[in-house]
């Protein structure tokens, strides 16, 4: 029984992260149908900013947070404004565009913080285990799934509950009739650029109290990303927090239970929701 | 008419003279490029890693280089030597595109790296068909030994890590649990904790095999069974750091006892990893303390070169040159395969790491250092606790 809680507490702690760097791309995806692949750098960035602040000068890991999640909504505010908002309806040009970007921003860290990888760091409050069942679990991991449900709530309130949120929603649905009554979409959709780079900035300084940072992060945490979206449907936070939780749990289970086949669970899983609801979970119907 | 004669037997004799030597230059010219004239550069390749997951280990793998051939003022028998390295990008396919750059376009005929074992079968059958001189840069399969044109430094992934096996065993623990990699390179360095740890009648009663990349060991750490010890070997720093932090965090106490820490975790990370990593033990192919003459002076010259105390990176690309340097000025500066190969692998050296030899099939021979992770004088250090000299796979003395 301790190995099955243990191991949902790893998948929703891992989940969570996945969640969070997912969420703001999948928004992106549905209200601009903008693929922006320089999403898994901004994630980077993040955390190698937080590195900075809360590691190499000592401040409170709040800071890094906050820091990490400005330096990486900025960066993605330069792209959007500078190279993006030119190639709108352009799919091919954007995926090139801002691959692009992942050469650039990954090439730029490895100039600024080398080569070496960082190691994962916390909150000196969350550092250490607690006792769950007999077993010692990581507080850090704990802090994650909590801030990410947080984290989730808000997001959903601000989404469906926000003037903002009903804005970004009925320029997905129609953007011609939004921008007919007046709403300035420019500007809604830069904001939402924004803050969906500055969550992934967010996500980058959380999963580093797992992961770390390194500088193939940028490349490998987007693949994860791209699969939650495609379990979790394009456009709805709520899709997202569904395929990062679902994706994080099947992982750690497969991981625990089936280790020489960890490589494969999640894409099984993936497989599995296109054959039955191509869409995603919570995604809007093709 | 006798003017004219003199003119005559005076141009008669300028020809011959052209003649001659005309011919002196046909056959000096092709032989001189055969044998490797004074003057031709030798061109000596490299394929490191400067991106990818291993982007760390280039810079330092090239220092080793670099230090081996500015002491013999970048030349051997008087040839100019032109290093040409190459970023491998940490990736296998890279690796074999850049290898056949530099025998197709550069024409080398002698190639340091790469490091990882999947990039070592990859190329190996096509730089057997090139006979090109090729070396590892941090073990290799022992297989690479039968294309007899390998220099498998600093032994075989096998060879490397029975030490640690025997190590186990010795420090009184009679079971263990592995953590493995799972791709080549990982399964072979653990075969070889497996192989020195059942030698002398230890169990081995899990084996968890860990894809490449793995980010939350979360889920493998929780189902760990018991055991007096837990080995391990991941690639690269970033999953290694990870691994033991993660272990740490989990609250596992039995003793950690990882493959290629003294090279992986360098001095700063080390310091990063903080109380995470104090009391991990692990093998190392060099140690910077080493109480040596050769290694002293080595390693006064490094700082003194780069700024930084060498690790076993610098080391092993340092010595590796060094040897194929020496089998160099044995030939005359003549780099082609047939002639260098017999006497490279008969080179002996004192390097900074110990005494260097090779087998018939180009695996070299070394000394095996067992270390502990520690805090000496305020710095993480590796001290080493133990020495195996000479360690040699079991296989190759059937």
């Amino acid at each position: 029984m301790e190995q099955v809680i243990i191991n949902l507490l790893n998948g929703l702690s891992y989940g969570m992260v996945l969640f969070l760097i997912a969420s703001g791309m999948s928004v992106v995806m549905g209200a601009m149908n903008i693929i922006n692949l320089a999403h898994g750098v901004l994630y980077m960035v993040g955390g190698y900013v937080g590195w900075t602040i809360a590691v190499k000068l000592g401040a409170p890991f709040a800071l890094g947070l906050l820091t990490g999640g400005l330096a990486a909504g900025f960066t993605g505010l330069v792209i959007e404004r500078g190279f993006l908002r030119h190639l709108y309806r352009q799919t091919n040009e954007q995926v090139l565009l801002t691959f692009g970007f992942v050469y650039i921003l990954t090439n730029l860290s490895l100039w600024v913080w080398g080569g070496w990888p960082r190691m994962p760091f916390t909150a000196k409050v969350l550092s250490g285990s607690i006792e769950i069942l007999g077993k010692a679990y990581p507080k850090a991991r704990l802090a994650i799934i909590f801030i990410g449900f947080v984290l989730a709530i808000v997001l959903w309130w601000l989404q469906d509950r926000t003037r903002v949120g009903a804005m970004v929603r009925a320029g997905m649905d129609n953007k011609e009739m939004t921008m007919g009554l007046g709403i300035n979409l420019e500007r809604v959709f830069s904001l939402v650029f924004f803050v969906a780079s500055c969550i992934a900035g967010v996500a980058g300084v959380l999963g580093a109290q797992l992961l770390g940072v390194y500088n193939a992060l940028g490349l490998e945490i987007l693949l994860l990303a791209l699969i939650v979206i495609i379990v979790g449907g394009v456009g709805s936070v709520q899709g997202a927090l569904i395929g990062g939780i679902l994706i994080g749990v099947i992982d750690a289970f497969g991981r625990a239970l089936f280790p020489k086949l960890a490589m494969f669970t999640m894409y099984f899983t993936m497989i599995i929701i296109l054959l039955v609801r191509p869409s995603g979970l919570l995604g809007r119907r093709v | 008419m006798s003017v004219l004669r003199k003119e005559s037997f005076k141009i008669r004799e300028e020809l011959k003279m052209k003649k001659l030597i005309v011919l002196l230059l046909a056959i000096l010219v092709p032989a001189s490029v055969a044998f490797g004239a004074p003057g031709k550069p030798l061109k000596i390749g490299a394929v490191l890693n400067f991106t990818g997951p291993a982007a760390m280990l280039g810079p330092l793998f090239k220092n080793g280089i670099v230090k081996a051939l500015e002491e013999n003022d970048n030349k051997v028998a008087g040839r100019p030597i032109e290093l040409i390295v190459e970023d491998g990008a940490t990736d296998v396919t890279t690796c074999l595109e850049k290898a056949r750059k530099l025998v197709e376009r550069d024409k080398v005929k002698i190639i340091i790296g790469p490091l990882m074992g999947d990039a070592h079968l990859a190329i190996a059958p096509y730089m057997a068909n090139k006979k090109v001189l090729i070396t590892t840069l941090y073990c290799g399969d022992i297989k690479l030994g039968d294309y007899r044109n390998w220099l498998t430094y600093p032994t075989t992934l096998v060879g490397l890590t029975l030490p640690l096996g025997w190590y186990a065993h010795d420090s009184g623990y009679k079971t263990m649990v592995m953590i493995t990699s799972d791709y080549a390179g990982g399964h072979g360095f653990m075969k070889g904790v497996r192989m020195g740890f059942e030698e002398k009648k230890g169990k081995v009663v899990q084996e968890v095999f860990v894809p490449v990349g793995t980010a939350d060991f979360g889920p493998y750490i929780s189902t760990l069974k018991d055991a007096d010890c837990v080995s391990f070997f991941v690639p690269n720093t970033g999953e290694s750091s990870r691994l033991i932090t993660q272990y740490r965090e989990f609250g596992v106490k039995m003793p950690l006892l990882g493959t290629t820490l003294a090279a992986d975790l360098p001095q700063a990370v080390m310091k990063e990893l903080g109380h995470n990593v104090i009391g991990v033990r692990g093998q190392a192919t060099y140690i910077w303390s080493r109480d040596d003459p050769v290694n002293n002076q080595w390693v006064k010259a490094m700082e003194k070169r780069f700024g930084a105390t060498p690790g076993g990176l610098e080391n092993n690309s340092y010595c590796i040159t060094s040897a194929i340097l020496k089998a160099l000025k044995a030939t005359g500066g003549d780099d082609t395969f047939s002639r260098l190969w017999p006497v490279v692998v008969r080179v002996q050296l004192d390097t900074p790491q110990g005494p260097l030899s090779f087998t018939p099939e180009g695996i070299a021979i070394t000394d095996g250092y067992i270390v502990e992770a520690k805090v000496i004088g305020g710095k993480y250090v590796w001290d080493p606790i133990k020495v195996y000299p000479q360690v040699l796979d079991p296989r190759l003395e059937k």
